[in-house]
């Protein structure tokens, strides 16, 4: 009897020498994430492309894990840094640092959440890449591809989205793109519902489309914007009618089933896994500062072209710039 | 039971040999490449895929997306050709190469550093992000840089795809890019940023270029490359090829 439990010990403290001298020589991680699909692919690509010089934990936030345990398993790793994906993430992140102060100084990688930088904005020591496709790529990968080099461009945004906005419109002036900017929510007195968005955008259509000579719109990612009442009740039928076609940072809209956007863009997740298996090296093999690394933007796109659309419209495109589309309907 | 029920309950009873034929048959699959391939920053993989498999017939050449994968595959393989960037080669010992891409009359080109601004100058760019195309592995891609741009502490940005390069410079994401002097010609087509070459580099680089171990390459595999159509060519980036 005794004997057994002699070897059970031995083979236990085997395989924790084992695990723990893998652990030892390698850079210790816990990733904070949704154990979802798209998830589990940017990780998989990151791991790939970091090797085998990093050790990555996973925690699943959809488990609802208590900090405590959270706490507990970072300390049973040895962890050196954390990745935080989507915002539940990052607030059980801020969370942790609450609870014990020590989780303040580790480097914090904030990916696949949307407005990052907004959200990570009580986390110390980070950076990330932003979720969004910025309307920078979205704007640019469409006039490489048009045969017209359109040169205004229009948006209806809500007021968390202005810092965008701005950055997009210094961006986008060195491409000579002008942006019409018109804020849904900006004014304090009105509140912010489908319909009263739909009564703006019906206001301000026909001055942009008339005065501010807009020959593109953009559908954001934004379910006030763009959601089944305003596909229906908006866009569809303004798009159809004044000929302007629509970008959008969702494949979706683009697609057969939809066929509302001409053009869309979603980030490429095996890419962004390289791109932040990329700024982890920096920082861990390259003593980066995580401040310098700071918040990236999503560089890598999968395009989708909607040729039905652009008969539909008579956009003219480059055919020997089409090559460079993910996915072309046709 | 329906006879599709029962050939799978006696496949399930004879599991190991079933696993044996299956193994047997990937590993035929494998030993059959001929050629590896790989051109990163080429988005078009699947197409390039589709070119090899109509020209030398499926299974014969397998297209790789990052120059890691070729590093793996070709240490594995020994007895395929190999067609990758010419100065892969320089880094890969033992392999010499049989057949160059040609572009017009050019066999190489030089590369750039190209930034979004007139007023940057090469000492601008020290200790700053530039962006480049991951063709070849990390340490080496560090040492090309320094070699010849005489740049030792940039921060590297490497990316896969060569649209992703423009995306970086227009985004600040980056301070410069190094790009081949015919992809600066289409970056250039592609955007109305005031682009600048702010560096040469010391040496002409080569076009794609097809090697094999110990300069042995499968003769018939040499033929119908140097037959290869446009098409493809033009995905390697070239328009013909040059024998050694």
């Amino acid at each position: 009897m005794q004997s057994k439990k002699a070897i059970r010990t031995i083979v236990a403290l085997f395989l924790m020498a084992c695990a723990t001298s893998g652990w030892a020589s390698s850079n210790n991680l816990v990733a904070l994430m949704p154990d979802e699909g798209r998830f589990r692919t940017v990780l998989e690509a990151l791991r790939d492309q970091a090797g085998p010089g990093y050790h990555i934990d996973v925690i699943d936030v959809n488990k609802n894990p208590t900090v405590k345990t959270i706490a507990d398993r970072c300390a049973s790793v040895g962890v050196q840094g954390l990745i935080l994906m989507d915002t539940k993430a990052v607030t059980e992140a801020i969370e942790l640092q609450k609870y014990d102060t020590t989780f303040k100084a580790l480097p914090k990688f904030v990916f696949m959440t949307l407005l990052a930088q907004l959200s990570a904005k009580g986390l110390m020591n980070s950076a990330g890449i932003t979720f969004e496709v910025p309307l920078y790529t979205l704007v640019t990968n469409f006039r490489i591809i048009s045969q017209k080099d359109f040169s205004t461009i229009g948006i209806f945004y809500r007021k968390s989205f202005s810092h965008s906005i701005e950055e997009s419109k210094k961006l986008l002036e060195k491409e000579q793109i002008k942006i019409n900017a018109v804020c849904i929510d900006c004014d304090q007195n009105q509140k912010t519902s489908v319909d009263n968005v739909l009564r703006a955008m019906n206001d301000d259509w026909g001055q942009m489309v008339s005065k501010e000579k807009v020959e593109v719109f953009i559908m954001p990612a934004d379910n006030l914007i763009v959601n089944p009442k305003s596909l229906t009740e908006f866009w569809l039928g303004k798009i159809k009618n004044k000929k302007i076609p629509a970008i959008a940072a969702i494949d979706l809209l683009a697609s057969e089933k939809f066929e509302a956007a001409i053009f869309a863009a979603d980030p490429d997740l095996i890419q962004l896994g390289n791109q932040a298996a990329g700024q982890i090296a920096e920082h861990f093999e390259n003593n980066t500062a995580m401040e310098k690394i700071g918040f990236e933007p999503t560089i890598s796109i999968k395009s989708t072209l909607n040729m039905h659309v652009a008969d539909k419209l008579g956009w003219k495109l480059k055919n020997e710039k089409l090559g460079r589309i993910t996915t072309i309907i046709k | 039971m329906s006879p599709f029920s029962i050939v799978v309950q006696k496949a399930l009873s004879r599991w190991p040999w079933v696993g044996l034929i299956i193994t047997l048959g990937f590993a035929i699959a494998y030993c059959q490449t001929q050629l590896l391939v790989c051109l990163p920053g080429k988005q078009n993989t699947q197409r390039l895929q589709s070119g090899f498999d109509a020209l030398l017939g499926p299974g014969k050449a397998l297209v790789l997306g990052r120059i890691k994968d070729l590093d793996a595959l070709a240490a594995e393989n020994p007895n395929a050709a190999v067609l990758s960037s010419g100065m892969y080669f320089n880094f890969l010992p033992g392999y010499s190469s049989l057949l160059v891409g040609k572009k017009k009359t050019q066999v190489n080109e030089k590369f750039l550093m190209v930034s979004a601004s007139k007023d940057l100058s090469l000492k601008d760019i020290s200790g700053k992000k530039v962006g480049i195309i991951e063709f070849l592995l990390k340490d080496r891609l560090a040492q090309f840089v320094r070699e010849q741009f005489k740049l030792s502490d940039a921060m590297l940005k490497r990316v896969n795809k060569e649209d992703d390069l423009l995306t970086m410079l227009g985004m600040e994401a980056v301070d410069a890019i190094i790009v081949s002097a015919s992809q600066y010609d289409d970056i250039r087509s592609n955007t109305k940023l005031p682009l600048t070459v702010i560096a040469t580099s010391e040496n002409n680089m080569g076009f794609a270029a097809c090697a094999a171990k110990n300069g042995k390459m499968d003769t018939a595999l040499e033929h119908t490359l140097l037959k290869a159509p446009l098409s493809v060519l033009r995905e390697l980036g070239i328009d013909s090829w040059e024998k050694q």
